[in-house]
């Protein structure tokens, strides 16, 4: 049996020996893996409108997409930078001070207007990346992304097969009304006559669900900046 | 490590060599000493995710169960369970920073299963059989056998899973389009974790019919 002095003294040292390690890890890797976190948006980004070749990502990047941020009357904010405002933040905010990043892809006379998007998933956070056509209206494509959906369920959202459906699908209506696209309960769903309904995944509803909310009240904010731009 | 061959053939005794081996069937760590069942149920919708899951299990497994082996004479029986979790946890968010900023393909696919290597029962368990009493080179052996036994185990419910509830392997569809045209209909139960259950104790139920030293007397 140890003594209490050395069981305490044990304690202390142990748990701060593994701080120090941790933290040094932490703080020195820090760098390459927030380089890292920004190369996988741009990646996203892209992949929502084109295949991405890893190679010449950042000069792909940097080729095709504008960076634009607006406010919710679709007025342009200058000096903002898109790829650098935490949209986390920004929902926290109320609309009529928040800024609205869009990313603009443009590649042989085609323009892609893609909108990020964030919310909740079951377990913790979910993005979205989702590029409408020339016309502001059909979805040419579209990326998920989660940090922590359970494997083979809620995670299924970033799969080429459940983003897949979604392309050619329309967020407003033929008479010009706000839509959206709802994910339905279950799979297995017969969609492919409904323009704004995508099938859903069995056993991922409260994952779908936080999808749905991104693509329904989220892209809706955007309204007046899609009206801008168009005209 | 200077006489490496020589370390190695020592090492390799019928003892180790039954630590390695028994896992996977008499002293399994999900069939027989019935830990880490929560994770087997969890992640076994497909292969893939139940081969990522087995491989970081076994590796946090070795190197907690060698680390806790070595220092196992100076831990103070008291707080022994906390010094265990600060290394498993320890390692296992080294490890995850490690690959966020090395391999962050590899990191996104684990980051979900960082917390469920942690609290992975079968870890504290075999910390507490076997690194606690024993050399670094046993715990070493013992540490591998059960990740590849828990292992062994996922991989078969998932399989079952995979290919019932999805028709695939892997992600591949293995079910021909003919088979859907004709009315078969992958089977949505076993995509929860219910059928994960009825799965294991299938294999349970097999494996104490076959294997009679684990039948019990009464």
């Amino acid at each position: 049996m140890h003594s209490n002095s050395y069981t305490l003294r044990y304690a202390i040292f142990f748990t701060a020996g593994v701080a120090i390690i941790l933290a040094l890890a932490a703080s020195s890797l820090r760098p390459m893996q927030q380089q890292n976190i920004a190369q996988a948006k741009r990646a996203s980004i892209l992949q929502s409108v084109m295949t991405v070749n890893t190679e010449t990502l950042e000069q792909d990047y940097n080729s095709f997409i504008t960076e634009r941020v607006f406010g919710i009357d679709g007025q342009e904010k200058v000096g903002e930078s898109a790829f650098a405002l935490d949209l986390k933040k920004e929902m926290k905010k109320a609309d009529d001070v928040r800024s609205f990043p869009l990313y603009i892809f443009n590649k042989d006379g085609q323009t892609r207007y893609i909108i990020p998007l964030q919310g909740k998933g079951l377990w913790g956070p979910i993005s979205a990346f989702l590029a409408l056509d020339g016309d502001l209206n059909t979805i040419s494509g579209v990326i998920f992304g989660h940090e922590k959906e359970t494997p083979g369920l809620g995670a299924e959202i970033n799969t080429a097969q459940f983003q897949e459906q979604f392309r050619g699908k329309k967020i407003f209506t033929d008479s010009g009304e706000f839509a959206s696209v709802r994910i339905l309960k279950g799979s297995g769903n017969n969609v492919s006559g409904n323009p704004h309904e995508a099938d859903g995944l069995t056993g991922a509803t409260m994952t779908t669900n936080g999808v749905n909310k991104m693509l329904s009240e989220e892209v809706a904010r955007y309204k007046q900046v899609l009206t801008s731009i168009n005209s | 490590m200077e006489n490496g061959a020589a370390e190695k053939e020592s090492l390799w005794t019928p003892k180790n060599r039954k630590l390695l081996t028994d896992p996977f069937n008499d002293d399994n760590p999900i069939t027989v000493q019935v830990l880490g069942v929560c994770s087997a149920l969890a992640v076994t919708t497909q292969l893939k995710t139940a081969f990522v899951m087995a491989l970081s299990v076994t590796v946090v497994l070795v190197f907690s169960n060698v680390i806790v082996s070595a220092m196992r004479n100076t831990i103070p029986s008291r707080i022994r369970m906390i010094v265990q979790l600060v290394v498993v946890a320890g390692l296992v968010i080294l490890v995850d920073q490690v690959l966020q900023a090395f391999a962050y393909d590899v990191s996104r696919q684990l980051s979900v299963y960082v917390g469920l290597i942690i609290t992975n029962c079968i870890i504290m368990g075999r910390l507490e059989a076997m690194a606690m009493s024993s050399k670094p080179s046993a715990a070493f052996f013992d540490g591998l056998g059960n990740g590849f036994g828990y292992g062994a185990i996922l991989i078969a419910v998932s399989f079952f899973r995979e290919l019932l509830g999805a028709g695939s392997l892997f992600g591949y569809k293995v079910i021909p389009q003919a088979m859907y045209d004709m009315g078969y209909e992958n089977n949505g139960i076993m995509l929860t974790s219910a059928a994960a259950m009825f799965i294991i104790g299938i294999i349970i139920w097999i494996q104490r019919s076959r294997n009679t030293k684990l039948i019990d007397a009464s």
